[in-house]
This record gives C-alpha cells, structure tokens and sequence, in this order.
C-alpha cells in the first residue's frame, strides 16, 4: 500500500514541480532556519554543564544595599578573605572554596612577548571544584608552588611551540612587578561553553605579595576582585546555607563607624554555576554573559519560522485539495476507509517532509560557519556523533510532517465521495476560512519581526548617535604605567607638544567604563553635615580631564593648577549628584561642604550631565577628584586627521617607556559601541529570520495565488469579454489577498508594540516606537504580498479570453 | 428467488437554507440476486441518488434498506466502507479512473483495499485485464487510452474483486455506438455469470438489455417493466 502511496506522490511530483518545489524549499528553508537556532540554544543551555560535580558548584556575589534596603550594587566578585572563612566557617556545607583573580599581564618567553587578557590567579585546589582536563603534570599541586602556572594547550603551542612545556620558564609581569613561573601542568584549552575561560592559572603567591602578604589578604574585605565558588556537599539546603549568611558577616566585619551592622548593608547569594551564563548579569562578572531572554527570544523565533512552513504547508495542499478530490473519492468508493487516507497523505508529507529535513541539514551545514562566526559561537552538528541530536532531527520531521500533514489528510479524507464523483463538491467556507486565517498567522509573525527589526535599528542608530554630553569622538586611551603617573607633569608637557595632540589627562576610569567605586557621602544640607544615602560613584582624574573629553562646567569652575588646593579639597560633581543630594541648583551646590570618604572638602563646580556608562544605565551620581594613586589610564585628545601620526608617536613613546609591554590602546568611542554589541547582533539576528520568515510566507503566498488564479481563470476569461482591464483584473485577484495582510497587519501591532516596549525596557535611554513604524512594516509586507500576487494575476489577466474558456 | 437488495420507503431530502427537495419519495424496491435491471427516468429524477444509496455511498434519510440480507440504512460510513469493499462494483459514465495510475495499478486497487496477497493480486488483474482485452496496454496510463479502452479498464476495476453486485451509472453515457455496444455486452456477459446488475440509464437501447426496468419520476417509482422474455 505504501508503495502505491509513493507512487502517487513521486508522480504528482513530476506533474506539479513547482508545487512540490514550493513546499520542500519552503520546509526545508523554516526547518534549516529553527535547526541554527537550536544548535545555537543548545549551546546555550549548555554552559558549565560539562564539570563533573557542576551541580554542586555555586558562584557566590556580594550585594550592597543603601539605608533603604536596596540593592545599590551586586558584584559576582567578591573580597578575598570570603572563600577561605566561608569554607571554615561552614565545613557541614562546604566541602571547598576557590577564587580566582583575573588580570591583564604581560608573559615574556624568550622573544615572544603578548600581553594575556586570561590570566587567572587560582587557589591550587581549583581542579578539585572544576573538571577541565590535565594533558601534562599534576594540576592539583602545581598551584601550591609559589612559582607555579598551568597553562592551556593552545598558549603551551603559542609560546614554546612543538617544544615539551613541561618544566619550562617564562617571565610574568604585572605592573612594577616581575616574576618567573614555571609551567606546572598543562590543560585542554577550557571548553568555549564555560563562563570564564582562562589561558593560564597563577598560584596566588604573587597576588598576597600585591597585597601585602597572607595576613593583609585575609584582612582585606573591600577589594571585590575575586570570582569565588563554592563546592558544596550533596545534599546542602542552599537556603538554609544563605540563611546563615547575616551572622557570617557580622561575625567577621566590623560595625562601621555609623553603627552599622554589616548585614544591613552587604550580603552573599550563591548561584549555580549552571545558571550563570543565562542567568547573571551583575555590576561586575568575569565575562559577560548572555541573558535567558535572549533564548526565550531565539527559540520562539524559531517557533515562528517553522509554524510559518508548516502553514504553508497547509495552504498549498488544502488550495490544491480540487486536484486531489477524484481519486479521495475513488479511493472511499473501492473500499478506503478513512484513516486509510489519513494514512496515505500522511505519508506523502512526512516524505515531503523528510526531503525537506536532508535539504535543510545541507542547508545548515553551508551556513553553520557563517552562522557560527557571526554569533561568537563554535558550533558542530555531527548526527552519528551527536545522537541526541539525532533523535531531535527525526524527532523535528516528525513533528513538522504531523504538524503540516494533520490538516490537510483530515480535510482531504473528509471528502464525500458522492459529491466529488457528482462534480458537485466545493470546498466549505469553514476550510476557506481556516486558509486564510493561516495566511493572516503567517503575515501577523512576518510583521512582528519587521516591526522588530526597524525598532531594533532605530534603537542601536540612537544609541550610537546620541548626544552623550561629552566629546566621544577622537580620544584614545592608553595604560598609565608608574613611569608615566610619576612623572607627570613632565611627561605631559612633552606629549602636548605634539600637534597631533590636543589635550590630555589621567583618570581611574574614563567614560565608556562602569561606574563601580564608591564611598561614604556626607553634605552640606540646610547649614548641617548630613550623612547622605545615596551611592555617588567617583572618578579619580587629573587637570585637563574635562577637557580631554569635552565636559561642560554649568556652575562654578573646573580644576585648576594653581588652586594647590585643589588636590586636596575640591570636588567636581555632576547635575545627578546634585538632585540626589538635595541641593536646588548647580549655583546653590556650588561652595558647599562635601565630605567624601576620608576627603573633606567642598564642591568648587558642577558639571553638565553626561553619559559615563552605556545607555543601558541611567546617569548615575558622579563625583571627581584629583589627584590619587588610583590613575589606570591616560587618555587623549588627537586632532582629526592626525590619527596615524598620532598613534605612531604614542606607539613609539609607549615603547620606549616599556619595551616589555605590547602597545594596546583603545578608542573611547568604539569601546561605547562595543557595549552595544548585543544588540546588534539581535538586530542582526531578527533581521536574518525575518528575511526567512518572510522569504517563506511570500512562497507559500506565490503558491496560494497561483493556484487562486487557476480557478478563477475562466471567470477572468468573461471578465474580459466584458471589458475589464488588466489592471483591474489584478486588482480583482490581489485585493483578496492584500485584505489578508491588512488583517495581519493589525493583530501584529499590538503583540509587536508590546514585545518590543519590553526589550527597549532594558535601556535606561531609549527611542519611542513611533507609528511611523508600523506603518512602514505594514508597508513593506504590503508590497512584498503585492508583487508576489501581481505576478500570477498579470499572467492570468494577460491570457488570450478564448484560452481561459478552453481551460475550462 | 432471493432479493439481494430491498429497499423499503426510502426517503432522501436535499435541504439548502430555502429549498428543500425531495430527491427519492417512498422508493420500494426488491433487486433478486442475478437480476439485472435498469433505472430509467428524465434528469433530476433521483436515478443516481438511489444508486448512490443501493451502492453504500451514501444514506438515506428514512426507510429501510436490506444489502445482502441486513439492514444498512443506519450504518456508519466505515461499516458501509467495509460491506462495499468485495460487494459492489461500480462503473461510472466518466470513467473515474486515477490519473496517477497506470492500467494495471488502477485495476489493482480494489485488492489492495482488501489486502489481497501481492501474487494473487497480480494474477486476478491480469485475468481480468485479459478477459477485458486489454492486457496489452496494462502499463499505460489512464490519458493514453481511448474512451472505450478507459470505460473497458472501470470494468475490469468494478469486477475484479469478484462483488455481487456491479452499479453502472450511465456506463455508456460517454462513449460512441460502437464502444457502447462493447460495453453493454461485457456487462450482458457478467450478468449470464451470475452477477447481479444494476444500471442507471437514458438510453433504451441500453436499458434492452435488462431484465427489467423501473421508470423514476420526481423520486417515485412509476412503472416497473418487466421485459416479455423475463417474466415468471
């Protein structure tokens, strides 16, 4: 029986081309399209799941709260002395604790010299809490000698090349110090599904030396600088375990000087590690990660995309049901009952099905290492070698040949055979409804992801374009090394003599950076000195600072040379600062007390709001001061057009200080648009399937008139006769359908305004969703189901009358 | 003789949302096994209508109908499905044979529905594709053939399940003298066989070979001849 089935279906292949041709690309281009986002979930869903004991390993934050009780700050880092006295303190539920801190450094092996972005000082028993895999050496004691490193496979190939690793010495330098280590053990490189992927692991000597020494570490809570996990014992009630976390703290930090109990105003959470890629997006992580929402996003994308197909599906076999009529009737005459049928057109999709899946696995396999290099991701689909997800493919030909089959074998099968053989069967309004209520599904998805699309552009296009309130554009910023800050003055002179250079300056952070230090704040408010709850973050910088990056003064004055006082007292702080604190005015903030930390001083201007952080975060209280050891960077102002020179001489200055180091700079402005990066690549995302979304459903569309046209081409045959043109013959074939995408036009506005109101909720700045937008996707879908409609119904409107009589 | 179909105030109603007609009026009947009778009368008489009901393709809305000695009037479609398969054979005016189909695959389709084992299949459709004469074309398709050889292969197709009963509607009706004539004698032919005959038609000439006729008018029953050389 089934091959009679095939039978027919291959034979129908060769009478219909175009229509088989429609349905298989159409499936195949809707199950391609989902299998991408699935490999991509899929490895999603999959970060730090490969440990062996990764369900026991927590990540532990800190938060800190202001006088309310809110959070103000949430770092996935934590002070060092945390890992070793949690794992003291609660040995029932700990059975380890380790940190790593991670640091930009320079190796040095013989010639070769890279500065290293993932370098990790670790605790030597960070191989008992994570299962990455030892090639050479012992990991577990290779951290416990002071001059130990670990390094991955790959860095083992960058730096010594064929040459055995083991035992071998290379020189590590960070800031003023120097050390040689001694490669102890050599690892796989750290799978990329990992939330931190490390290069190399230090032993932390070198880091208590930075510190001061074991005693000094350990007495440090202030210094949120390492990633601390926890391996717990089977069985740990996590609640219970935070639960005791007040007393913990209280027992080891001291009352502040106001009289806080430190639970009131910190505490520790414990996340799985599993969770942490999807899940954690705090003010301080060791990587970022990627968002749950993301996945809900992709996935029901991929939802869409395949719905569309399957609808398709439908459309096509139902409009074209006219054709298949005689032999259902038949069929029930001599004796098929209908399951049978069911049985028989089922089939026939799930072979249809299975053309499409094989076309749709090539289709992957040609776009997987675009598709890969554009998400950042390195992803593989090997069936035999992956059988799980063997089983999803079979599992999505199933599913999609049940999903497109199922309508089309019920409405088919349903046929009374009396009526077909009679000639005077027609096909229900209920199943002509039900058409076009799928053809109005697949436009109303189609415009969602347009209106998604053009609201995602608009977004990054104001991000980018926004007026940040300073001068983004032309500075470059560089590392300032010792030999630098402690020359100054100096060195500074020599630089602005250049004249590619216009101006320059130091500071702890430069905008385009987070905003993550902070202290107490106490002003001047109503004649008295008021402890202030508020979280004002600071910036160390010096003179030229609001030059360098073209910041407005509004009140009183910026710093100045010749205010000696200046370095000791003066504050700067910007309009946010002032309304937190309570102050009226810019003019009125101008002169008051400030007391910021161990500072005491008073507020000499006020700046011009601006933009410090990306526009996911609203503008936070700032304050500025001059000058502290805490300078990281130095920043300049290059003249425009004078970039190559400019860079060149830095280069060569840069050299000439540190010969060891490698020059790496970056643009403040670039390093803005890289924070936005997400989002483009969402936008990028949507703009790709909504492509395909509406490659498909113009498909189906081209298919369905088509066949629209088909029956009516007798009808367009009197039509003429009677005079119509041909334009009003198209007009006649096209307005049916474009009432449809009118009717998805307007079930799409709502769901899209709502989801996308939402993503632009992730951003403190952001555009509004004009009408202007809507109607713009309206229109685009309205012109894409024009031309695709105009084609088939110009072709029927231009036949010779006589031709359309004889075709009847 | 034993009846093979009796029918007993069969009523069939056509509603639309103003109209409603009646189609078949207080139809009784009684079709003896072996008989072969025809059902004359102008269009829209209801001819096809009880036909269509005799042949299980359809319900009736009142009355009684006995198939082979049971009541089927109130059946299910699957029921009526399974007493059709092997039963009834059915010849139409337009042929109704399956384009995708070659000769041999469309005669075969009865059997496959019957699950008929594939080499007994293949022996009991190329008999009756010989006994048709038209063996030679078995691997062509329904379009290569001329009318006759298409109406020819509907035949083979109604018989070669063996049923009780062939329905032929207007199995004439689309095919010139020469091929009609061929046609009317093969059904003749399974007739003298045993097998009982029932056969919508406008044509007297073709209603000549029945053994009786019975004449339809506005769904009733007017007259049932019984030709001279028939009667008991």
């Amino acid at each position: 029986m089934i091959r009679n089935y095939l039978k027919i279906f291959v034979r129908n292949l060769r009478k219909n081309p175009l229509y088989v041709l429609i349905n298989i690309i159409g499936l195949s281009v809707g199950m391609g399209a989902s299998l991408l986002i699935f490999l991509f979930v899929q490895h999603e869903l999959s970060y730090d799941t490969y440990h062996e004991k990764s369900e026991r390993i927590y990540r532990i934050s800190r938060s800190f709260f202001n006088q309310s009780g809110e959070v103000n700050l949430h770092l996935g880092h934590l002070a060092p002395p945390f890992g070793p006295l949690l794992k003291e303190d609660f040995p029932q539920e700990i059975e380890d604790a380790v940190r790593v801190m991670n640091t930009t450094l320079v190796i040095k092996e013989e010639d070769k010299i890279f500065g290293e972005e993932r370098f990790y000082f670790a605790d030597p028993e960070i191989f008992k809490v994570f299962s990455w895999k030892v090639l050479d050496g012992n990991p577990e004691e290779a951290l416990t000698f002071p001059d130990g490193i670990i390094i991955s496979q790959s860095m083992a190939q960058k730096y010594f090349g064929d040459k055995d690793p083991m035992g071998r010495m290379v020189e590590v330098k960070a800031g003023p110090l120097a050390v040689m280590m001694q490669v102890r053990a050599v690892m796989e490189d750290i799978p990329e599904n990992s939330h931190f992927i490390a290069d190399f692991f230090g032993s932390m000597e070198m880091v208590m030396a930075y510190y001061g020494g074991y005693e000094e570490l350990m007495k440090n809570f202030g210094s949120n600088n390492f990633g601390t996990y926890a391996l717990l014992r089977e069985g740990v009630d996590i609640a219970g375990l935070e639960a005791q976390i007040p007393g913990f703290l209280n027992k080891h930090l001291q009352v502040g000087s106001d009289g806080m109990t430190p639970s009131t105003w910190n505490n520790l959470h414990f996340w799985p590690i599993e969770s942490l890629h999807l899940y954690s997006n705090l003010d301080s992580e060791l990587e970022p990660n990627s968002s749950i929402e993301y996945i809900y996003t992709y996935s029901a994308i991929a939802i869409f995309i395949l719905l569309i197909a399957c609808v398709n599906f439908m459309n096509l076999a139902t409009a074209r049901s006219s054709k298949r009529a005689l032999e259902v009737g038949l069929r029930k005459v001599l004796g098929a009952e209908k399951q049978l049928l069911v049985g028989q057109f089922m089939t026939e999709t799930i072979v249809m099905t299975l053309f499409a899946a094989l076309l749709a696995l090539l289709m992957v396999w040609v776009a997987l290492p675009a598709f890969g290099g554009f998400t950042g991701k390195n992803l593989t689909i090997n069936l035999l070698e992956q059988p799980s997800y063997l089983l999803v493919f079979v599992g999505l030909v199933v599913l999609v040949g049940v999903i497109s089959g199922s309508y089309p074998s019920l409405f088919l099968s349903g046929f009374q055979p009396v009526k077909v053989l009679k000639g005077t069967y027609k096909i229900g309004s209920m199943h002509e409804k039900f058409r076009s209520a799928l053809v109005v599904g697949q436009f109303t998805i189609a415009i969602v992801l347009i209106v998604a699309v053009l609201v995602v552009t608009n977004q990054l296009s104001y991000m980018k374009n926004k007026e940040l309130g300073f001068q983004q554009e032309q500075v470059v910023v560089l590392p300032a090394y010792d030999e630098l800050i402690g020359n100054y003055e100096r060195l500074s002179q020599r630089f602005l003599q250049h004249p590619a250079i216009e101006s320059m300056a130091l500071g702890s952070r430069v905008p385009s950076g987070r905003l993550l230090d902070a202290m107490e704040t106490r002003a001047e408010v109503g004649g008295n000195l008021t402890a202030m709850d508020i979280r004002l973050a600071d910036i160390h910088v010096s003179h030229g600072f609001m030059e360098t990056f073209g910041i407005e003064v509004i009140a009183g004055r910026d710093f100045e040379f010749l205010q000696s006082s200046d370095s000791t007292q003066a504050f700067l702080i910007n309009e946010s600062a002032v309304r937190a604190i309570g102050w009226s005015s810019a003019e009125e903030a101008v002169g008051k007390a400030l007391h910021y930390g161990p500072r005491r001083g008073y507020v000499v201007g006020v700046l011009k709001d601006f933009h410090f952080e990306s526009l996911h975060q609203p503008i936070s209280p700032m304050v500025f001061m001059i000058p502290d050891t805490r300078f990281h960077l130095v920043a300049f102002r290059i003249k425009q057009g004078e970039e190559q020179e400019a860079l060149a001489y830095l280069r060569e200055e840069w050299t000439a200080m540190k010969p060891d180091f490698p020059f790496n700079y970056f643009s403040v402005e670039d390093r803005m648009n890289q924070q936005y990066e997400a989002e483009e690549k969402v936008g990028a995302v949507f703009g790709y399937f909504a492509g395909l979304a509406i490659l498909i459903s113009v498909l189906g569309l081209f298919g369905l008139s088509a066949y629209a046209t088909e029956q009516r081409t007798k009808e367009i045959g009197i039509r003429k006769v009677m005079g119509a043109s041909v334009g009003a013959i198209v007009l006649l074939l096209g307005k049916d359908f474009l009432k449809l995408v009118l009717l998805g036009f307007l079930i799409a506005i709502p769901i899209a305004w709502y989801g996308m109101n939402s993503w632009l909720g992730n951003f403190a700045y952001s555009v509004s969703i004009s009408w202007g937008i809507f109607v713009l996707a309206g229109m685009i879908a309205a012109i894409i189901a024009a031309l695709t409609v105009s084609g088939q119904s110009m072709r029927a409107a231009l036949i010779n009358p006589v031709d359309a009589f004889n075709v009847n | 003789m034993e009846h093979i179909i009796k029918t007993t105030n069969l009523k069939k109603l056509y509603t639309t949302e103003e109209v409603e007609t009646t189609a078949l009026d207080d139809i009784t009947i009684e079709i003896k096994k072996g008989e072969f009778v025809a059902i004359m009368g102008p269009s829209g008489c209801g001819k096809s209508t009880l036909l269509n009901i005799i042949g299980l393709l359809d319900n009736p809305d009142a009355g009684q109908y006995h198939f082979i000695n049971q009541e089927v009037a109130n059946f299910s479609e699957r029921q009526r499905s399974q007493l059709r398969k092997g039963n009834i054979g059915f010849v139409f005016q337009s042929f109704n044979l399956i384009d995708e189909l070659t000769v041999f695959e469309n005669v075969e389709l009865p059997l496959l529905y019957l699950k008929t084992p594939a080499d007994e299949r293949k022996r009991r459709v190329e008999e009756v594709l010989t006994r048709m004469n038209i063996m030679h074309r078995k691997d062509h398709f329904p379009q290569q053939l001329s009318g006759g050889q298409q109406q020819r292969v509907a035949i083979a197709r109604a018989i070669v399940a063996k049923p009780a009963v062939i329905l032929a509607d207007e199995p004439t009706g689309n095919l010139d003298s020469a091929n009609g004539e061929e046609v009317m004698r093969l059904l003749e032919e399974l007739n003298n066989e045993g097998t009982t005959i029932v056969m919508v038609t406008h044509s007297p000439h073709d209603a000549n070979y029945a053994h009786r006729i019975i004449n339809l008018f506005d769904g009733k029953v007017v007259t049932e001849n019984i030709r001279e050389q028939f009667r008991v």
